[in-house]
């Protein structure tokens, strides 16, 4: 019936989170092994080569024994997408999410990695919690969940930057470059970049996340940033940084491009390096 | 490939070569951000720096039946900080993931250390690599308390070598 309140318990919030946050941590994740399968065939013999065997060894391993395909399980990061026309009972959103991460931090043994308060003393939480909620109000009466299992290896050299207005595409690309020259072997490549483009400073580190959850081997639907992104990737793949850092064919997987207008005197960028591993799921209520 | 069983000879260390992977095998001490703010602190070393690599690792919780959870190397250019006492208190040998500055590598050459890089994000693998666990220091820590494991066969590469070789130089 047209414009019928549809109700989803925070019960049901917990439970999906709990199932994707585990997922994403250990997999299977099957087009990723694909996708390092394909960068394997093209890469020469060398410590490159052998690293990347070893990636795609590991993912396997994970899917088999249960273990987080990483010791770094991340931050939790959660997008919600939400239909106008959904009305969340028993408890809120972001409390049903947290419940749904310290569930699968406790059941699939997954690391804790929070420590508060972040100057000082900096003790770890032991829960994992509290999740990065992202929210996205749109019409229907869905809920639609991804989580990202963020580590801080490819996160800490992510950055945010006010580039001049008229930077434009050449600015945004030195700017990819110079993240993947200084930090793409302390994020385990092969990486996913992500970019955030206009909005202000934090719509667009929301925007370059956003950007890594785009499915692999899908192209933007804006012709002008597809072509873009293929030229950073290739641009970028030619610096030999290679998996892992060993030398190679392949630093960077893919490149992912999110816009939003912005202020005429600003252009906020962020890039978001994301490792090899690629750790997401999502799901549909 | 070349195996190595630890702790390593000096000729061992002389003979490794940039870019070769070596399978590891023997004792190594997991230590990361915390403990090594304490071991150069106030704190001393609770393992014997001089003969024991330096394992820079914080593993995920162990589930039933396991050793040890996931643990893969973590970046080492965080430590970066504390090795130049490091290296002074005897550290030759340190397990890692990704590049480190070039200031640093010149301490590894006047030290004669050598830097070995694990292969990051793969921990699952790592663990099955595993055969014992056992926490000798600062517990609290939880995932960054100080472990010595033994390996059986875990996959790492030359990163530096004592020859000046470097895998990352492009």
């Amino acid at each position: 019936m047209k414009n019928q309140i549809r109700f989803i318990s925070s019960a049901e919030i917990t439970r999906a989170v709990e199932l994707l946050y585990t997922r994403a941590c250990i997999g299977p994740h099957h087009i990723v092994e694909e996708k390092l399968s394909q960068i394997l065939s093209l890469e020469d013999p060398g410590p490159g080569r052998e690293a990347l065997e070893i990636e795609i060894a590991n993912l396997k391993i994970a899917a088999e024994t249960g273990l987080p395909i990483c010791q770094d399980t991340g931050t939790a990061v959660v997008f919600v997408e939400i239909g106008n026309l959904v009305c969340i009972i028993d408890s809120s959103l972001g409390s049903a999410v947290d419940d749904g991460v310290l569930s699968a931090c406790r059941k699939a043994y997954l690391r804790p990695s929070q420590v508060y308060p972040p100057m000082g003393a900096r003790e770890n939480t032991m829960n994992n919690a509290p999740a990065i909620v992202h929210l996205e109000h749109v019409q229907g009466s869905q809920l639609k969940i991804w989580v990202l299992a963020k580590g801080a290896g490819s996160e800490n050299v992510s950055r945010t930057a006010m580039l001049p207005p008229l930077a434009g595409f050449k600015g945004v690309a030195e700017m990819a470059e110079n993240c993947v020259r200084d930090g793409a072997s302390k994020a385990c490549p092969p990486v996913i970049i992500g970019i955030g483009v206009g909005g202000n400073i934090e719509t667009s580190g929301i925007l370059a996340k956003k950007a890594l959850l785009r499915d692999l081997n899908s192209e933007n639907p804006v012709p002008e940033l597809a072509l873009f992104e293929k030229e950073i990737t290739e641009s970028l793949n030619s610096t030999g940084i290679g998996p892992q850092g060993f030398g190679g064919k392949t630093t960077v997987m893919e490149t992912r491009i999110l816009q939003l207008p912005c202020h005429l005197a600003s252009l906020p960028v962020t890039v978001c390096i994301e490792c090899h591993a690629h750790r997401t799921a999502s799901c549909v209520l | 490939m070349r195996f190595v069983t630890l702790p390593v000879s000096q000729e061992t260390l002389l003979d490794l070569r940039a870019g070769e992977q070596v399978i590891l095998s023997g004792t190594v001490a997991a230590a990361r951000d915390a403990a090594h703010s304490l071991m150069t602190g106030a704190e001393s070393v609770p393992f014997d720096i001089g003969t024991i690599p330096v394992f820079y690792m914080g593993p995920s919780p162990a589930p039933p039946g396991h050793v040890i959870g996931s643990c893969g190397p973590t970046t080492s250019s965080r430590m970066e900080q504390f090795i130049p006492q490091m290296l002074r208190m005897g550290m030759r040998t340190v397990i890692g993931k990704g590049e480190m500055s070039s200031g640093i590598r010149h301490l590894f050459l006047e030290y004669g250390a050598v830097y070995l890089a694990a292969t990051g994000g793969a921990g699952a693998l790592a663990s099955t690599r595993i055969k014992s666990k056992k926490i000798i220091a600062w517990e609290y820590l939880g995932p960054e308390a100080v472990s010595l494991l033994e390996l059986c066969r875990l996959p790492v590469f030359v990163a530096w070598d004592l020859h000046g070789g470097n895998i990352f130089s492009r």
